[in-house]
């Protein structure tokens, strides 16, 4: 099993980090079964921008939920950097995720009690690097926020808390990063900074961008765009 | 390695952001509650240790009818403790050719070890305490003495060879125990004078007795010692669990009390912690989800919570211990003054007890619902709606009740208390859970719900309906603390003390002839003093229990019963049964039952001697035996100070033998010269002053009262530390709501409405259950442990329902208030 913080090597050829086989998700809701998910097929290459599109209930977020291995498909096959999701249990996706995965969620999901600096050095910590606190540092004078390093999310604008969450999902320089509607919480302006930012990053460290949003601007702007419509996934 | 850095780092942050405030606080408050009741039960349990040890006027004692064995001595010696030694003998005071029956007690230096003697110059004069024992030639003596033989100080007196001159008159000594009935008036004097007065001979009834005082270690030791040689010694030996019965109730109930406040502390603490770790728990949720989105293993969240908590109550437990221990020292200063000698330093078990305390109750009440955070759903990262099942009612009950029955029994020392409060306690909850339930059915109907105002509050009990009934459980528990300890204590203290009421008899007539009875009781009431009823007294000793001879030494295992089977018993008859001797097992004879040879025998006797109904007891009663069968055993409250029987008999099984009579009555100090004239009249009685025995024991009473009162404060405060914890933990939700109405367009008014609504009537139904299970509560303590009768006080409902309205009430809002001040989207962004 992978260790949490182990660097996932070339396991595949080189492009393909990220394939969904006929991935379907049906919960049961009060009418019946209820399908999110319809058979969707994916495959994403290493250094790659994709966004996904669609109206909202459309399933992009369970999704991208599926394809980060926060939860399992009820049919069909995920491939995360070489590791089949399906069939392993939840402390072994963790493990495939510590280190080479990052997140940027709409609602940021920073900890309250942590400040901007230790936002950023939670990942590295549970990834076992070294020298996390001096990486924080660099990471959040990169993206111009070592000034709000102290400051709890309570006391840092919407832009900043994306910024910070960006800046936490980079610190593990991770392979494939999942955004869920990154811009969604910002006004055009901010979001604008934070996906020039995202972008930024990726061409530093070569990172795979997988974006859920409702931008259809900013899905322009990625290599591949995808839409989502009632659970099936078409190239848009 | 990671782990513990992590973890490090994490209580830091919690330290920095009050994360785990509220569960610190509350683990706080709750160890320090219970480490400063168990410090102070400590020293003052050592206190009234020593307190009854004056009545032996010492730590331990050791008697015999023949010298005391010197290896004794030297053991006591070379144990460093401090001893004494008094010889007892009656003898025969001569005055002016006049002579008195008197009980003589030649003392050495350092008599007594514990307690002091009073003296004074004239009969019921004021009472000087004594600094030294009689100088050798003096002699110290019964005020009685002053009436029969018309001595006073100063005056010289006959004993044996020696001629004594009067020092003072003797008005307390503190071990005058044993046997009251066979007192005869006292005289004192220097051990040194012993052998010139040429008294004590080879054939002499002399009592040989060594005092021994000293710290529990070496008393342990001795005791060690001797117990394994009393019997080749041939002396016996006491310490304070066998001293008077009256004073072991006293000492037992008063122990009782004080465990009984360390109980309510621990169950406020359950409460406490419990109330903090659902918020903790539900505040881990997003964590929890984000770390292990990052990659953090189930594992690894789960043990760096549990580790985060244990750091945290470890701190928690030491800071509580430190406060508790400075609580205890100011409570100890304020007390000091109630005991005669200074109060003993505590030793350093609450200290361990304070740190075990606030790890039970950790793992039993914070380990349920914190263990959760590690099956979160990590998708609660993407959709905020998945959140945090709580545990299982079964496994936070069984678990909380687990840690509940581990203190109680730990901390009460008493199965049957800590069963009686654990089952109280469920029961309440239980009751509290189904009433909970019943009132949002009913809530539910409600009619014209509305989204603001009072209705509102109402209804948002029912939307809220889990957290609701844990809020109701958590206050209906706090309020059940505090009415137990601000009116059910009450009550059973006074009913405690009324046990020994202000007219307890304090003066005793024994050895009435039979012919004599009927003018001693007309003489008395001539006096104007209303007797007792007059009882035959009979002496006797145990010598067959079902035809099997029984010795003394047969029951060498329990020296009180030994001592009880060697001596002679007092036994009388009686026709009828007394009020104040319910029977509890058989039935008291009637009819032709009198006519046969049957017993009546004392609760604790019977079941100290393994005698029960139909057994046959023989006692040797003046040269002949006598027999009978059991036929009831009675429970006798021996603390009532008024002439009891161990064994009573029927006419037709006892009237035959040689009795005495003797009667008790209630006498006012300022009157008791004019019971010289009545000793003048009836030469052959003897008249017996226990007022000031009375009066110790009384102001022992009162003192362990007030102790458990300044406890039962303690705890008081404690638990309205509880309640307003529990009024914190929901505080977040109801602000977050509160701004959210606000926001769309709800004014001030309408807010605080709904917020007096709902902890109102939260306050009312947890007022109204907390009330009906102290009052339970109550009642079974008075009757199963305490053997009290209580009374059901109506007030306890209008106090508990008032207080659960106002307090809560009043608690809740101003803890929610905050919204009312802050703009709502302050509130809301936070």
């Amino acid at each position: 099993m992978l260790q949490p913080g182990e660097q996932i090597t070339n396991h595949l050829p080189a492009e393909a980090v990220l394939t969904a086989k006929h991935v379907s998700k049906t919960v049961a809701g009060p009418g019946g079964e209820l399908t999110i998910l319809d058979r969707v097929d994916l495959e994403i290459s290493a250094g790659e921008v994709v966004a996904i599109t669609g109206p909202s209930g459309s399933g992009k977020s369970t999704l991208l939920g599926i394809l980060a291995g926060l939860d399992l498909p009820s049919e069909g096959t995920v491939q995360l950097l070489g590791h089949a999701l399906v069939g392993s249990d939840e402390d072994e996706r963790a493990a495939i995720r510590a280190g080479n995965v990052g997140f940027v969620f709409q609602s940021f999901q920073l900890l309250p009690s942590f400040t901007a600096l230790e936002n950023v050095m939670l990942p590295m910590e549970l990834a076992g690097l070294p020298n996390t606190r001096q990486q924080a540092q660099d990471i959040l004078q990169r993206i111009g926020l070592m000034d709000r390093a102290a400051h709890y999310p309570t006391q840092l604008s919407g832009g900043e808390q994306q910024r910070v969450a960006l800046a936490r999902a980079f610190a593990v320089k991770p392979k494939v990063l999942f955004a869920d509607e990154p811009t969604g919480n910002l006004d055009s302006a901010t979001g604008e900074r934070v996906v020039q930012q995202m972008f930024d990053l990726r061409d530093d460290l070569g990172t795979t961008l997988i974006l859920v949003t409702h931008d259809v601007q900013l899905a322009s702007r990625c290599d591949k765009h995808y839409e989502m419509i009632s659970g099936r996934l078409t190239a848009a | 390695m990671r782990v513990l850095r992590f973890v490090w780092r994490a209580v830091q942050r919690d330290w920095k952001s009050g994360e785990l405030g509220v569960l610190a606080l509350a683990l706080v408050v709750a160890v320090a509650s219970v480490t400063s009741v168990g410090f102070f039960t400590d020293r003052v349990n050592k206190a009234m240790q020593l307190q009854a040890s004056t009545l032996l006027a010492a730590d331990l004692l050791v008697s015999s009818s023949e010298p005391i064995p010197s290896e004794i001595v030297q053991k006591a010696d070379e144990l460093g403790l401090l001893t004494a030694e008094t010889r007892e003998f009656p003898s025969v005071i001569v005055k002016d050719e006049e002579t008195q029956l008197v009980g003589v007690k030649a003392v050495s230096e350092y008599y007594p070890l514990r307690g002091q003697l009073s003296l004074t110059d004239q009969p019921f004069g004021d009472e000087r305490p004594a600094d030294k024992v009689p100088e050798p030639g003096t002699i110290w003596i019964d005020p009685r003495l002053v009436s029969l033989l018309d001595l006073t100080v100063g005056d010289t007196l006959q004993l044996g060879q020696r001629e004594f001159t009067v020092s003072a008159l003797l008005a307390f000594e503190p071990d005058r125990g044993g046997n009251m009935f066979s007192f005869a008036p006292r005289v004192m004097f220097h051990l040194s004078d012993l052998e010139s007065t040429g008294l004590v001979t080879f054939a002499s009834r002399v009592a040989y007795h060594f005092l021994l005082a000293g710290n529990a270690p070496q008393l342990e030791a001795f005791s060690r010692w001797l117990e394994a040689r009393k019997g080749a010694l041939n002396v016996s030996l006491n310490d304070v669990s066998n001293a008077r019965p009256e004073m072991r109730v006293a000492l037992e109930r008063s122990q009782s009390f004080l465990g009984l406040a360390a109980l309510v502390a621990v169950i406020l603490s359950g409460a406490a912690v419990a109330v903090s770790a659902q918020g903790f728990s539900a505040k881990q949720a997003t964590a929890a989800a984000v770390m292990r989105s990052f990659g953090a293993s189930r594992r690894f969240v789960l043990i760096t919570v549990c580790l985060r908590l244990l750091v945290i109550a470890m701190l928690a437990s030491l800071v509580g211990s430190g406060i508790g221990f400075l609580v205890q020292q100011v409570l100890a200063d304020m007390m000091s003054n109630l005991f005669v000698m200074s109060i003993p330093p505590p030793s350093l078990a609450p200290l361990l007890a304070g740190l075990l305390t606030g790890f039970i109750t950790l793992v039993g009440f914070a380990l349920p619902p914190v263990v959760r955070v590690r099956q979160v759903p990590v998708m609660r990262v993407l959709r905020d709606d998945l959140g945090l099942t709580p545990p299982s009612a079964w496994i936070v009950t069984l678990a909380g009740l687990a840690a509940i029955g581990i203190l109680m029994v730990w901390q009460a020392n008493s199965f049957v208390l800590a069963a009686l409060v654990i089952t109280g306690s469920v029961g309440a909850l239980v009751a509290l859970g189904i009433t909970g339930f019943v009132l949002m059915l009913l809530l539910k109907r409600f009619p014209g719900s509305s989204l603001t105002g009072w209705r509102f509050g109402l209804t948002s009990l029912v939307r809220r309906s889990q957290g609701s009934t844990l809020q109701m459980a958590a206050f209906g528990l706090g309020l059940m603390a505090l009415l137990l300890l601000s009116i059910v204590r009450v009550d059973v203290l006074n009913a405690w003390q009324q046990e020994l009421p202000d007219d307890a008899p304090n003066v005793f007539i024994v050895n009435i002839k039979p012919e004599d009875a009927k003018h001693v009781k007309a003489y008395l009431a001539g006096l104007d003093i209303a007797t007792a009823e007059l009882y035959p007294m009979i002496r006797g000793r145990l010598v067959a229990i079902n035809d099997q001879p029984v010795v003394g030494e047969d029951y060498s295992s329990d020296p009180e019963t030994e001592r009880l089977v060697s001596r002679e018993f007092n036994l009388s008859y009686a026709e009828k049964t007394r009020e104040d001797n319910p029977v509890i097992e058989g039935e008291w004879w009637h009819g032709d039952d009198r006519m046969q040879s049957l017993f009546s025998v004392e609760k604790d006797i019977a079941e100290r001697l393994g005698v029960g109904l139909g057994d046959r007891l023989t006692f040797r009663v003046a040269g002949e035996e006598v027999s009978a069968v059991i036929s009831n055993i009675r429970e006798v409250q021996w603390d009532s100070f008024r002439v009891n029987f161990f064994v009573v008999g029927t006419p037709a099984a006892m009237e035959a033998y040689p009795a005495t009579v003797i009667t008790s009555f209630y006498l006012d100090k300022a009157r008791q010269s004019e019971l010289a004239a009545l000793i003048k009249t009836f030469p052959g009685i003897t008249v017996i002053d226990v007022d000031a025995l009375i009066q110790r024991v009384k102001g022992m009473m009162d003192r362990a009262a007030s102790s458990v009162e300044y406890v039962f404060l303690f705890t008081l405060v404690a638990g309205i530390v509880v309640l307003l914890a529990a009024v914190q933990a929901s505080r977040g939700e109801r602000v977050k709501e509160a701004a959210l109405l606000r926001a769309l367009g709800a004014g001030r008014y309408k807010i605080l409405q709904s917020l007096v609504a709902e902890f109102a009537l939260l306050g009312f139904i947890a007022g109204l259950l907390g009330a009906t299970a102290a009052g339970g509560i109550g009642w079974l303590l008075s009757d199963q442990v305490f053997h009290l009768k209580y009374d059901f006080n109506p007030s306890l409902w209008v106090v508990g329902v008032s207080a659960g309205v106002i307090g809560i009430g009043i608690a809740g809002v101003m803890a929610t208030r905050s919204v009312l001040a802050v703009s709502p989207l302050q509130s809301l962004k936070k």
